[in-house]
């Protein structure tokens, strides 16, 4: 009893099986060939005198019997590593290969860990794409490493399909990104929708009944951790009764609905909110050109904060929001030194966390104007000290160790512009993620 | 096969042909289940590798001694850039090898419990099947003709994504 004791104890302790078919060898209890029905006989003979059961028995038999290796297909534990390294398009396809692959590549967990994996490999940028649209009506998708390390979009942009699939093209304008999900505006009519630029999946928002008529509006869009769900906000501006004020609608995807949750607290948003750390961020209050606000509105709690700012220099100047990895960012734009001052808040919601990263002049070339007025939205770091800019109607890479700026190539010009890390996650209300009780109001 | 120091301990690994491999403790910690084995202190003698050929085992030993040799990142926070861009082309050398090669290395590196060497075969793979037909990846990789889709099932994966397979 004693040498089933003893492969019993082996066959229950050790971590893998093939561990055990090289024990019994090694240990020279079984000198040559192993017998697995007599392993298995004095494993299960043992088991039945302890009242326990001997797991994963067919391995147990398939092992001892043909332990070399033979030309079986992947383990499930392989083949979701492998998948978890591919291309959104490819998984698209892959697909189409079994029913196991169908079946892992719509799960939830995958598709969500697909996601980190993708957005947190920013060696190569394998997965990360620039999308913008021109001042005609295209959406155009480009490889982010070529931009950051080719200086070129020409050759490798890929101008999207019509996602609304009308039969005539409209103006757009691109509100934010998140999670590989894109938000914008058909400017000619104000519907939303939501986009997969990766999947090429379209979920056209319904229209706000609230309201009824409005000349000035600025959007966001974000993810809330809390309730799991994607959420819209559109504040516009209410001329009556006087004096005028902004107010808030948020639209929820998990609801499908929209509802308004007051004022928006302070003068004049401008652009659009910028998406981090589960808040959209505003730069706000142009009346003087010497102070302005920053306003976090929380989408989970669906309450306005206020940032505070970095000590800035005197002078007249204006602010614009942009997120850099996990730093909320602002550019300082001082007219009259005609310089630009890149601040990043390192820990969110720390004063003191504000660090200076750079000061860049403005562009003395005579195209460079817009600058003054228009300067957009920072849009990337790369881990080499690139920064890349949205400058007019530019994109430029400016680099902070030697100071140099490159003009990307391009054949039309940037309207909006922002990055994106392909994604499977679905446009349409996110089911299953988290919890789904429809608990939401 | 052993190149360096005599003074550190060897580990012997023995391949499924039945040829030997001395190599140092620390290039055997790569593997996990290696590690484990010395931890339990299982492996005083040889430790056969029977379902490991020699070709597949002594490219395995390739790269962790590649790795072993190299700084690792969590050893101080300055790390030698040269040394992380060595690796990088060290790594992507290592997996200009044919699939049947990289599906063997593969099945070794999970059974061997080898992380980095698992990613890089993963990340291997799945640039290979780029650009495939499905039809030819489930030829690759070897899949299970039971668990294909209905030919429905499939027309309509296929138009949901039709664009994928331009």
């Amino acid at each position: 009893m004693d040498a089933y004791e003893e492969i019993f104890s082996r066959i229950m302790s050790w971590q893998s099986n093939f561990w055990m078919a090289l024990e019994l060898r090694n240990a020279e209890i079984f000198p040559n060939d192993v017998y697995a029905g007599e392993v298995i006989v004095a494993a299960k003979s043992f088991a039945r005198m302890h009242q326990t059961q001997v797991q994963n028995e067919d391995k147990i038999h398939f092992l001892l019997t043909f332990p070399q290796m033979t030309t079986e297909s992947f383990p499930p534990e392989i083949i979701r590593e492998i998948l978890l390294k591919a291309s959104v398009k490819s998984l698209l396809r892959c697909k189409s290969v079994c029913k196991d692959w169908y079946s892992l590549i719509s799960d939830h967990h995958f598709i969500k860990k697909h996601y980190s994996l993708s957005s947190t490999n920013n060696i190569n940028y394998k997965h990360h794409r620039l999308i913008y649209n021109t001042p005609g009506k295209d959406l155009y998708s480009c490889p982010l490493y070529d931009v950051l390390f080719d200086e070129s979009v020409v050759n490798n942009a890929l101008q999207l399909e019509n996602p609304l699939q009308r039969t005539r093209s409209q103006r757009v304008s691109i509100i934010g990104s998140c999670n590989g999900l894109l938000c914008i505006l058909v400017t000619d009519d104000n519907t939303l929708f939501i986009y997969n630029p990766s999947t090429r999946t379209t979920n056209i928002l319904p229209p706000s009944k609230q309201v009824v008529s409005a000349l000035r509006f600025s959007y966001g869009f974000g993810y809330d951790e809390t309730n799991h769900d994607y959420k819209v906000v559109k504040l516009w501006r209410c001329e009556q009764p006087s004096p005028p004020y902004w107010d808030t609608l948020i639209y929820s995807l998990k609801a499908g609905s929209w509802k308004a949750i007051g004022r928006f607290p302070f003068v004049n948003p401008f652009n659009d909110g910028m998406f981090l750390n589960g808040a959209l961020h505003w730069a706000n209050g142009y009346a003087t050109w010497t102070s302005q606000d920053i306003v976090a509105l929380d989408l989970g709690k669906k309450t306005y904060s206020e940032v505070l700012q970095p000590e800035y220099d005197e002078g007249r100047k204006r602010l614009t929001l942009g997120v850099f990895g996990e730093w909320l960012s602002v550019f300082c734009n001082y007219y009259e030194k005609r310089v630009v001052d890149v601040w990043v808040m390192k820990v969110y919601g720390v004063k003191d966390s504000w660090t200076k990263l750079l000061s860049i002049p403005h562009l003395s070339d005579r195209n460079s104007v817009p600058l003054y007025m228009k300067i957009h939205a920072p849009l990337c770091t790369s881990n080499d000290g690139k920064l890349l800019l949205h400058l007019g109607t530019k994109l430029v890479v400016y680099d902070c160790i030697n100071g140099s700026c490159s003009v990307i190539e391009n054949t039309h010009k940037f309207r909006d512009a922002c990055i994106v890390v392909e994604s499977l996650i679905s446009p349409f209300a996110p089911l299953g993620l988290g919890d789904n009780n429809g608990d939401e109001n | 096969m052993s190149t360096s120091s005599s003074s550190s301990k060897k580990i012997v690994l023995k391949s499924a042909d039945n040829e030997t491999f001395e190599i140092d403790e620390i290039v055997a910690l790569e593997s996990q289940a290696i590690k484990n084995m010395i931890e339990d202190e299982c492996a005083d003698n040889v430790i056969p590798l029977g379902n490991i050929d020699s070709k597949t085992l002594s490219k395995i030993i390739e790269y962790c001694k590649k790795h072993a040799e190299s700084p690792k990142k969590d050893d101080n926070a300055d790390i030698d850039e040269k040394a992380v861009e060595d690796l990088k082309s060290f790594d992507a050398e290592f997996a200009k090898v044919d699939m049947p090669l990289i599906q063997d290395i593969l099945m070794a590196a999970n059974f061997l419990n080898i992380d980095n060497l698992i990613g890089l075969m993963c990340r291997t793979i799945a640039d290979r099947i780029k650009g495939k037909t499905p039809e030819e990846i489930r030829k690759i990789l070897n899949i299970n003709k039971n668990d294909l889709l209905s030919p429905e099932q499939e027309a309509k994966a296929r138009e949901e994504n039709s664009w994928a397979f331009d």
